[in-house]
């Protein structure tokens, strides 16, 4: 709580010194994350000083220079998703989606079990399906993953949510998804059936999450028959 | 005894060589230090890493213990934890220093946990509490963090839950309903959010504080609920979980009072549950605990807000088919899905059972039979009471009996308390919250908030059972039930 005021108090006082006082907090927060990368309250903070203030100019490089250091920093995961979508100088996210697709796939590839950037990749389609469903570069990079057989849980979560929009997967990210089942029990057959069989899979390779998955599996059973 | 988890905790080393056994019983050997972390990590990867480490020493030491010493080492240890708690209450008079201001909390964390064990306070005690609490109730309304302070919706709440939890009349006519009113519409704010405290900041945390004492008080009106749902739908983020603010992180804490506030309210379906359970349920790790953000630390506290999360999302219907919880009468259910709920729910349950509780032995199935649907109370308009009867559909959504096992194991310290993780301190908040966590689980399968857990719902002996809770208002259910009676009409 003491943390809390602190910063609502920081806030008043730039309020009152107006837009200078922009570089100076930013300035301050970046202190703090030297030492605690991701301070929430900090980060807070930085967000509205950002919003009140301004100082956008370098905010998505300094986003890149904390994921250079920590690719596995979700605050500043979650900052970049912020500085795409609300900076004044670059154009929103529909504008910014093209290349945070590569970012993202590039920091994913680089570290399989990383879950900040599979969830920003899933946060930048937000819910406009057809550029999620019909961007290969995002089922390329599943298929990679699970080739590699390892870590792939995040891929197939991935898929699973794409076949749940309809998605139609070609024959490779048929056989790959096939070839991590167990059970011999040939060619998977529909989409609904391999949407049971990556359920099946994660069930298996990912036990802390059984109960989910077979919701899921469960999900989809109710989805078909509606 | 849920082994499975532990044995497959990737970091459980190979069996130790036996030693030559002396005479009186094996001998403990102190376990080898840790290997550095590979190079060319990062601070995250670091972390998590030395975590891994002393959790996973933690379970394999248990793995390799006899049955009857991993029996006592599952064992709530109540005494202990009770003397702690008390001896914290009695402590309360003087000042805690840096935690001053945070008195009603510390009130809550203790009079919670204790009655959560079971175990009531003696009447002087209570009585100097009660007067205590009255003292930190500011003239205009609200309770401050002590006698004279501003007053501010956290401590409200937390002095609130401590007169409910503490029961009783005495208790519950201190709290002056109307002044509390006063004190809440005057933290509603244009936008719909609340204020923490005059002039303080606008958050989720604030929603709930506010909507949750104005439901138990029985004083939850349109004019206080009014746009709060827009706010915290702002606050749902990207990733799928909940922030303090709008553009913030998904958080564990924020996300708990997120979904609670907009059940209280009436307009959870506005949230994109598919999103909110999908993050939630990846929070729990491979040391078996929650943690509060992706990438972060397991931490004992999560228990109860992500574990308490992933309860009230069991209770819900994502897909809006009508299994009992939403209609005013049984009658306007549509008797064919209340048969293929019915049916699934069954084979869920058998899946359930077999998949993922490791405690489980197949002799024992247990059968789901009957119209448990039927039997749930409806939801009759007041969105708190009829909430905790809703009837848990196929299991729970989380692994309960790993997140037991890292509350009794990791957690709790057998000379009483609970702490965030092997290696921090024991305090009161996180003893509360490993407590609450730890009877969310107890219940995360029972059909009603309240109907005793099956033994295999139960991780150690079956007296570790604590009292069931109200999930929206994490309160002990009786003390919720005749706040709800004192204070109604």
């Amino acid at each position: 709580m003491k943390g809390e005021e602190n910063r609502h108090h920081r806030r008043w006082v730039a309020e009152k010194l107006g837009p200078d006082a922009a570089s100076r907090e930013l300035e301050f927060t970046r202190k703090i994350f030297c030492l605690d990368a991701k301070n929430y309250h900090a980060w807070s903070h930085r967000q509205w000083v950002l919003q009140a203030l301004g100082g956008w100019e370098d905010e998505l490089d300094y986003c890149a220079q904390l994921l250079e250091e920590d690719v596995f920093n979700n605050s500043a995961w979650n900052q970049r998703y912020f500085v795409i979508t609300k900076s004044p100088f670059l154009g929103g996210l529909r504008a910014m989606r093209d290349s945070e697709v590569d970012y993202a796939i590039e920091a994913i590839d680089a570290n399989l079990e990383n879950e900040s950037p599979w969830r920003y990749l899933r946060g930048l389609n937000n819910d406009e399906n057809e550029a999620w469903l019909n961007d290969s570069r995002v089922h390329s990079a599943c298929l990679r993953v699970l080739k590699a057989k390892r870590n792939f849980k995040f891929a197939l979560s991935t898929l699973l949510d794409l076949l749940g929009l309809s998605f139609k997967p070609n024959q490779e990210i048929k056989d790959a998804i096939t070839s991590l089942r167990t059970s011999d029990s040939g060619e998977a057959g529909s989409d609904s059936d391999l949407a049971n069989s990556i359920c099946s899979i994660l069930a298996r390779e990912d036990p802390m999450r059984a109960n989910y998955w077979t919701w899921r599996s469960s999900k989809l059973s109710q989805a078909a028959e509606v | 005894m849920p082994i499975g988890i532990a044995a497959s905790f990737r970091f459980a080393g190979p069996r130790k060589e036996k030693k030559k056994k002396k005479l009186g019983g094996a001998r403990m050997e102190p376990p080898p230090p840790p290997p550095p972390p590979p190079l060319g990590t990062t601070v995250t990867q670091r972390d998590q890493w030395t975590v891994e480490q002393e959790v996973g020493r933690i379970y394999s030491f248990f793995a390799q213990l006899p049955p009857a010493a991993q029996s006592f080492a599952l064992e709530v240890q109540r005494d202990n934890h009770i003397e702690y708690l008390t001896r914290g209450l009695r402590g309360l008079a003087p000042s805690f220093g840096s935690l001053d201001a945070s008195r009603p909390w510390i009130c809550y964390w203790i009079i919670h946990s204790l009655a959560l064990l079971g175990e009531p306070i003696d009447a002087e005690l209570e009585e100097s509490i009660i007067d205590f609490l009255s003292r930190c109730q500011d003239p205009s309304g609200g309770y401050g963090g002590g006698p004279g302070q501003l007053p501010h919706l956290a401590t409200t709440y937390a002095a609130v839950n401590s007169l409910i939890t503490l029961g009783g009349s005495r208790s519950l006519s201190s709290i002056n309903r109307d002044k509390v009113h006063n004190f809440l519409r005057q933290m509603k704010q244009p936008s719909g959010g609340f204020r923490m405290h005059d002039g303080g900041e606008i958050d989720v945390r604030a929603c709930y504080t506010a909507i949750s004492v104005a439901s138990t008080l029985n004083i939850l009106d349109d004019e206080l609920a009014e746009k709060v749902g827009d706010f915290i739908l702002s606050c749902q983020t990207y990733e799928g979980g909940i922030a303090g603010e709008p553009g913030s992180e998904a958080h564990g804490g924020y996300t708990f009072c997120g979904l609670a506030t907009m059940i209280l309210i009436n307009e959870v379906d506005r949230l994109d549950l598919s999103r909110l359970i999908d993050w939630v349920v990846f929070r729990q790790g491979v040391e078996c605990g929650f943690q509060g953000r992706v990438n972060k630390l397991v931490d004992g506290c999560y228990s109860f807000w992500q574990g308490g999360a992933c309860a009230l999302l069991q209770k819900l219907h994502p897909f809006g088919l009508s299994e009992g919880g939403e209609d005013e009468s049984t009658d306007s259910i549509d008797s064919s899905l209340y048969a293929a709920s019915n049916v699934s729910e069954q084979e869920e349950q058998e899946n359930n059972l077999e998949s993922a509780s490791p405690q489980v032995d197949g002799t024992c199935q247990f059968k789901q039979g009957g119209p448990q649907s039927a039997s749930c109370s409806e939801n009759t308009g007041n969105a708190s009471y009829n909430f905790h009867e809703r009837c848990a559909e196929g299991g729970s959504l989380f692994n309960s009996s790993a997140l037991q096992q890292y509350i009794l194991l990791c957690s709790q310290l057998p000379e009483g308390g609970f702490r965030d993780k092997p290696g921090k301190f024991r305090d009161f908040y996180h003893t509360c919250y490993c407590l609450s966590g730890l009877t969310v689980c107890q219940y995360s399968r029972s059909k009603h908030a309240d109907s005793p857990p099956l033994p295999w719902d139960v991780v150690g002996p079956y007296s570790n059972l604590l009292e069931p809770i109200h999930p929206l208002h994490n309160v002990v259910l009786s003390k919720y039930q005749e706040a709800n009676e004192f204070f109604a009409g």
